[in-house]
């Protein structure tokens, strides 16, 4: 479902990613982990193109996220670690706009928004403005607004910053449904037990580079994934 | 001190970057701005200083040479300082609101161990480096005139710009009055946009009317002196006290004059300090809606995209007010004409003959409003930090311009064409010499709405503190109203000499066409960057 071949991004002299290579499969949950600045929301930002690369390739279903941006986006989701939306517009309105974006039916839109805000208990809120929203619930808002059109790839940075525990834990079981059906999520945490527990695959990058990554088991063997983690991040420091 | 000199200087660095810098240095091209853009911005500041120079050394050459000489110098001094406060509160009224009460770092800074007063202190010193730039701006202007008319003597020259200094505390502490009063309200009312854009209206209005008659009643002013003196003198104490101390250098009126000048502003400062913790974080008073499920309406990606612009538009008072009012004064102005046609023209042109160039009035008029209709200009900007829901979506960047420049036209078009109507029936226009006014219209609105776009293109600013920010001040917002006035000022006097040379032996309808012509080709031009260059600065953006 994703294809991440050598990529590499540089902003000025400083290398943010260098010629990582990684691969997901549909159906997979793959954890993205690393310490601060390590590259991963640029490696994430790249993928769901919201900033170049200077080299290397990204494939999303088979299709070039440099060559053909638009059918890529049409197939993924991505929820930034801060949610950032218009402030401007209600919930309700917020979700319509996105869901006109991806040209989804009538129907399908008003089901899924059903469904995904009571799931995360929005529903009374989404005639509210959204420059009224606390931070977890314009998290809320923006899983919401990332399933409205089932993506094949679910890009998220940081997905659980500020969410209740209630919504954390919807979250985890939407990713596995979604899994299951099918499409792919690729998602940097710094909570290595979801990770653990939730993921399929990890990957774990410093430096811009990828040091390892494979089925969480082959990863952390009998350790556990923070154990490893320190370990591998602070090689040679 | 270090605390307070550091808060002052990230509140100019704001300020300045809200003016001159942009995101593209995020795009990896490195941060420095190419030599031509320096030149543009250079000439835009020459294009700006020299339009303001040039009008107040018109109007002050007239009072200098009814009272430069006589008893009542003074006099010119103190319209002097009348005119650049004037200038200082309307212009900076609504921004001392935003900086002081609403800017986004309030928390943040409230949450330092930083005295509430120093923060306020900071941001009043910004406001006042502001003022003083709108003060220089009238009273540099009427100190050259008076220096070359009548002359200075050491002592006056200093008083004058001793004066210059202490002005801006005076228009400071007004606006910091009606900044406090509005957040007040604000935290009372429901409506509190709504009353914002009430007061910036009669604000505004208060000014356009002081400045529309300011040409018919410079000759009243300058032939009613000494009874204007007189007021002066008895109703504004600090406009005399400016006036004499400037004039005579009387020591005793400088010190009423800083009197006047320090002691508001230390009392304004004083009582913004004491409530700023309670303004500034006292919640919105908003009732719940409580959402009911109701059947959505769908439409294309472009409409929605048009939609949101349209929703972003009507939601910020700041936006429709700096972007939009030209949809407003232009029906307005030629409303007027059709039942004053007259005075208003008297108004407009001071009394010189235009009859012979009346038909080419409407569209002056005209291009004047469509300039400030630029709801384009900062509107990429005003993404923000939600530039990446554009970036991630599906869209094309022709569907975001689309957006854009259609929600400027959509808002812009259908008064201005109005208008036009209005102005070719109230300016006795031929149906085809307002046919004409009308395609001019169409063509400067066009190029108004794609032109603001293609300079915030080249100037984005993401990183704002508050909107106000770059919907007045940005570089796409200046370059894009005072260039589109530039570009029809030529058009309009171009066919004015053809029309008035024999040797071109050129009709009003050809005039007119010419001026149509200009700006089709212009239209064309800036499309076609648009669609190729344009495309490709949107795709390296980041946000």
């Amino acid at each position: 479902m994703l294809e991440i071949k050598n990529l590499t991004k540089t902003f000025g002299d400083k290398k943010a990613v260098d010629d990582l290579t990684l691969s997901i499969n549909s159906g997979e949950i793959y954890a993205f982990i690393g310490h601060n600045g390590a590259g991963k929301t640029t490696t994430i930002k790249c993928v769901a193109g919201i900033l170049g690369f200077d080299s290397g390739e990204i494939l999303v279903d088979g299709v070039s996220v440099k060559q053909n941006p638009l059918e890529c986006k049409k197939k993924l989701a991505y929820i930034p670690d801060n949610p950032d939306l218009y402030d401007f517009m209600s919930g309700i309105k917020y979700l319509n706009f996105v869901a006109d974006i991806f040209s989804i039916p009538k129907k399908e839109r008003e089901e899924r928004i059903a469904k995904y805000a009571d799931m995360l208990s929005l529903t009374s809120d989404l005639a509210q403005p959204v420059a009224s929203y606390s931070h977890g619930m314009k998290q809320k808002l923006a899983i919401i607004s990332a399933l409205i059109h089932t993506p094949k790839l679910m890009l998220l940075d940081e997905p659980f910053v500020g969410l209740d525990p209630q919504a954390a834990h919807t979250l985890k079981q939407l990713m596995r449904e979604l899994c299951d059906a099918g499409s792919a999520i690729f998602f940097s945490t710094h909570v290595l037990e979801v990770a653990e527990k939730l993921c399929d695959k990890v990957a774990i990058i410093r430096g811009g580079k990828l040091v390892v990554s494979g089925s969480m088991d082959e990863v952390k063997g009998d350790e556990s994934l923070e154990d490893v983690f320190l370990e591998l991040v602070n090689e040679d420091v | 001190m270090k605390m307070f000199k550091a808060l002052f200087i990230s509140r100019l660095q704001s300020m300045w970057f809200s003016l001159f810098a942009s995101n593209r240095l995020k795009t990896g091209g490195g941060n420095k701005k190419s030599p031509g853009k320096k030149v543009l911005v250079g000439i835009l500041a020459v294009y700006i200083l020299g339009t303001f120079g040039v009008m107040f050394i018109g109007i002050f050459s007239q009072f200098a040479a009814a009272f430069g000489n006589s008893e009542y110098a003074w006099l010119y001094f103190s319209f002097a300082g009348m005119f650049a406060f004037l200038l200082s509160v309307v212009g900076s009224v609504f921004m001392t609101q935003k900086q002081l009460f609403e800017a986004k770092d309030n928390e943040l800074l409230l949450s330092m161990p930083i005295p509430s007063s120093y923060i306020v202190a900071s941001r009043m010193l910004m406001l006042l480096c502001v003022n003083l730039m709108y003060t220089m701006l009238v009273i540099v202007p009427a100190m050259l005139t008076f220096g070359v008319k009548v002359g200075f003597s050491a002592k006056t020259l200093i008083f004058s710009i001793i004066g210059i200094v202490l002005m801006p505390l005076l228009s400071m502490a007004v606006e910091c009055l009606f900044a406090w009063l509005i957040a007040l309200i604000g935290t009372k009312i429901k409506k509190k946009n709504a009353a914002s854009m009430v007061l910036y209206i009669v604000f505004f209005g208060a000014y356009m009317w002081f400045f529309m008659r300011l040409e018919n009643n410079i000759a009243t002013l300058i032939t009613n002196g000494t009874q204007i003196g007189e007021a002066i003198g008895k109703y504004m104490p600090p406009l005399y006290a400016f006036g004499v101390s400037s004039a005579s250098g009387d020591i005793v009126r400088l010190g009423e004059l800083a009197l006047w000048c320090i002691v508001p502003f230390a009392l304004m400062y004083f009582a913004i300090s004491k409530s700023f913790i309670k303004i500034s974080t006292s919640s919105k008073t908003q009732d719940r809606k409580v959402y009911v499920r109701t059947s959505l309406e769908v439409t294309s990606p472009r409409k929605a995209l048009l939609k949101k612009e349209l929703s972003r538009f009507f939601s910020l008072p700041m936006y429709m007010l700096n972007s939009g009012l030209g949809a407003v004064m232009a029906p307005a102005i030629f409303i007027l004409a059709l039942f004053k046609r007259e005075e208003l023209m008297q108004s407009l042109v001071a009394g010189a003959d235009v009859s012979a160039y009346l038909p080419f009035v409407p569209i002056a008029i005209i291009a004047f409003c469509v300039s400030t209709l630029c709801t384009s200009a900062p509107s990429l900007s005003l993404e923000g930090k939600n530039f990446w829901v554009l970036k991630t979506s599906p869209v094309s960047a022709g569907d975001v311009f689309y957006a854009k420049i259609m929600t400027n036209i959509v808002i812009g078009l259908p008064p201005m064409v109005l208008a036009s109507v209005i102005g070719g029936i109230a300016f006795t226009l031929t149906p085809l010499q307002t046919v004409l006014t009308v395609v001019f219209t169409a063509f400067m609105q066009i190029l108004v709405a794609v032109v603001g776009f293609i300079f915030n293109l080249h100037f984005p600013k993401f990183e704002w503190l508050n909107e106000t920010l770059v919907i007045k001040q940005s570089i796409p917002v200046i370059l894009t109203m005072f260039g589109s006035m530039a570009l029809a000022a030529a058009a309009i006097v171009i066919s004015v000499l053809l029309y008035s040379s024999p040797k071109f032996n050129f009709s009003v309808d050809a005039g007119l066409a010419v001026c149509c012509a200009f700006f089709a080709i212009l239209d064309a031009v800036a499309y076609a960057y648009l669609k190729t260059a344009g495309v490709k600065v949107y795709d390296r953006l980041n946000g």
